[in-house]
């Protein structure tokens, strides 16, 4: 790969090329957030992916996925190979493997993933996700976005990025995941309608997430520590670090370091 | 994007592990310790060996044999400690050391290439059915040596390590 087109990041270290040549990047799930994800990362020079989404794009995935097209939308194209396609055009031989299924179908390639992204919906996927991330030392990006419509006010849009930093406190810790909340997205799991997305939101808290996974392994502030919990609100158009960081456990109770690995090796 | 082995570290472990290496020695220039390991299996064979426990060498367990070449020599019973932690846990296990004026992917010694396979056959003779190895510290990066059990005793694999936390620092494998 030319020197030239990585010359105006060069800023982030001498190795710090090589360092995005041999991460192997997991993303889970294509489309709102993830799709800005794959973009990012392709730009900049990522080789090696691992990609997981089971559905296609279809005509309302259109106002927020980038990279898909109508005709994407009319042959019912799945969105991993819109991902793969997006990557191709800027890194020829990138390694990539698809999987057009849920990862929980699949989960074996999520472990050797040497960082993950979870661009999913619901509490109880990003639990999941989290948790397999945890078990087989896997810093953990997350992010997620929400709009909360009443009757008597104006929409509100908030939304998180989250580093899940295996040995450091988790989602529960911090109050991104609570029972309560997941108890009730499985009663309501079969009449869960769309959740409401939007472009520039997802673009912002991809932006967010892909910048702390690059300075994550290139250290280029020398300044990162986690966990970090960024809270965006729409509405204000700020993303700032959450005030529950200050109020949090200091040590994870919910995975000590010892439980890692296969449970039956 | 196929590798046979990877070591993961969580930094928790890590800096207790330096801490603890870096500690000065009466007489050994540096320090020695035991990492042990759980297994996790990945996609197409790869193995995910994850350290969850540190075996520190108490002062008494150095030897001075005088050789300016060798950094730390252990004696008897730091070896039949960590072999007991071994058969205790059931987990493979590790020497581990620091060259600790080094930055960047450490590369093990002569007399370390030399040593490894006697102590690794020591932790073979608690379990033959385990994973174990070697883990060399820089100060800021590692390298490791494995040996799968019935792998031939001078033919040790070079894993990718990956230490876990901020910065995440991914140090490739390769060949001896």
């Amino acid at each position: 790969m030319s020197n030239e087109r990585y010359s105006r990041q060069s800023f982030l270290g001498l190795d710090a090329q090589d360092r995005i040549d041999q991460a192997v990047i997991g993303i889970v799930g294509l489309g709102g957030g993830g799709s800005h994800v794959v973009q990012q990362l392709a730009h900049i020079g990522f080789q090696q992916y691992v990609l997981y989404d089971p559905d296609c794009v279809e005509d309302s995935n259109l106002t927020r996925m980038v990279g898909a097209t109508e005709e994407d939308m009319k042959v019912a194209r799945p969105k991993v190979a819109v991902a793969q396609r997006i990557i191709r055009g800027l890194q020829p031989n990138a390694q990539i493997e698809l999987y057009q299924k849920h990862w929980q179908e699949v989960p074996l390639p999520l472990r050797r993933c040497d960082l993950l992204f979870g661009c999913v919906d619901g509490g109880r996927n990003r639990r999941d996700l989290e948790a397999v991330a945890r078990r087989y030392l896997i810093p953990y990006i997350d992010i997620g976005l929400d709009v909360h419509q009443t009757e008597a006010e104006p929409p509100i849009m908030a939304g998180q990025v989250v580093l899940s930093m295996p040995g450091s406190l988790c989602m529960h810790c911090l109050g991104v995941l609570h029972e309560k909340a997941l108890a009730e997205e499985g009663q309501r799991y079969e009449d869960a309608g769309p959740r409401p997305q939007v472009v520039w939101a997802n673009g912002i808290l991809a932006s967010t997430a892909v910048g702390i996974a690059i300075d994550l392994l290139t250290n280029w502030t020398g300044d990162l520590h986690a966990p970090i919990y960024l809270e965006y609100f729409g509405n204000q158009g700020t993303v700032q670090p959450s005030p529950r960081l200050e109020f949090a456990a200091k040590i994870c109770r919910h995975y000590p370091i010892t439980e890692v690995g296969d449970p039956e090796l | 994007m196929s590798r046979l082995l990877i070591i993961r570290l969580a930094y928790p472990l890590y800096k207790a592990v330096k801490a603890d290496l870096t500690r000065p020695h009466p007489f050994a220039a540096e320090r020695v310790g035991f990492l042990f390991s759980k297994v996790g299996i990945g996609p197409d064979g790869v193995i995910l060996l994850l350290p969850v426990d540190y075996l520190p060498l108490p002062d008494e367990q150095y030897v001075d044999e005088g050789d300016p070449l060798i950094g730390a020599a252990i004696n008897g019973a730091a070896i039949r400690s960590a072999m007991q932690r071994v058969l205790d846990s059931g987990m493979g296990a590790f020497h581990v050391h620091m060259h600790a004026y080094h930055t960047g992917c450490p590369h093990f010694s002569p007399t370390d290439w030399h040593d490894l396979p006697d102590i690794v056959q020591s932790l073979r003779n608690a379990d033959a059915r385990l994973i174990h190895g070697a883990l060399l510290l820089s100060q800021d990066a590692a390298t490791g040596a494995l040996w799968l059990p019935n792998q031939d005793i001078n033919m040790p694999l070079v894993p990718q390590v990956t230490l876990v936390g901020c910065p995440l620092q991914i140090c490739p494998g390769g060949r001896v």
